[in-house]
């Protein structure tokens, strides 16, 4: 996260975008080379410098709390198993599993909204990669978490959320 | 924060092996124990994930993910 963040500082003194503002429309140079015109007006209004600190510290957000869920709901997961503990039924385990599950869906949900929030900021491909990546193992296991959710539900007992 | 999220891996991780091992000692059924210890492990797994992006901690996500998956599956055919 430090790392992204300090790409995301470098990135508006670099050398990724060029930006020449003379004339009556100012013509900004991409990463890749592309050139593309952009009125002075937009610059003034929302410089890209600005947009990218603005996704950064809402994606740090977001998935800040989407971990704070996800730990949370460990904790209150080892503190349902050490009550359950002493009767020694593992059908109460379900319903300690059923209870993580639920946490960790929800943090899933602010982790993946973070995902998407980040890939207007990824500055390279191998960012982009890894981006894809993470997604992809999010979703995956929040399918899972929610099909194994309803199935638990139906074992155990529990009425729906 | 990332120190934050990193200590809070590590807390959970402690935390899953504790548990299933616990788990194992009392209902000597390590199925369920596994499910447990797994599932905290891949909360684990995640809250490093936001901590640190690369692909070693990618990669053992995704392993946590398969295992985590093969468990289920195990458990769904004792139970049916």
């Amino acid at each position: 996260m430090v790392s992204r963040a300090a790409s995301a500082a470098t990135s508006t003194t670099g050398p990724r975008a060029a930006t020449s503002t003379t004339g009556p429309r100012a013509a900004t140079t991409t990463a890749r080379g592309y050139r593309r015109e952009v009125s002075p007006a937009a610059i003034d209004l929302l410089p890209e410098e600005h947009l990218r600190t603005a996704v950064d510290t809402l994606v740090r957000l977001v998935e800040a709390a989407g971990a704070a869920v996800i730990f949370i709901g460990a904790v209150i997961a080892v503190v349902q198993f050490l009550r359950v503990l002493p009767h020694r039924n593992p059908r109460e385990f379900t319903r300690v599993r059923l209870t993580l599950g639920r946490f960790l869906a929800l943090g899933l949900e602010f982790q993946l909204a973070s995902d998407v929030l980040r890939t207007a900021i990824a500055p390279s491909f191998e960012e982009l990669g890894q981006l894809a990546a993470v997604a992809a193992i999010r979703t995956a296991l929040n399918f899972f978490l929610a099909r194994e959710i309803r199935e638990e539900q139906e074992e155990v007992g529990a009425p729906p959320p | 924060m990332t120190a934050v999220l990193l200590g809070a891996a590590a807390l959970t991780s402690a935390a899953a092996v504790v548990t299933g091992l616990l788990g194992v000692v009392t209902t000597r059924r390590l199925g369920d124990a596994t499910a447990l210890l797994v599932d905290l492990l891949i909360a684990a797994a995640l809250l490093r994930l936001t901590a640190q992006q690369d692909w070693p901690t990618i990669g053992v996500t995704g392993v946590l993910l398969a295992v985590r998956y093969a468990v289920g599956r195990r458990l769904a055919a004792q139970t049916s």
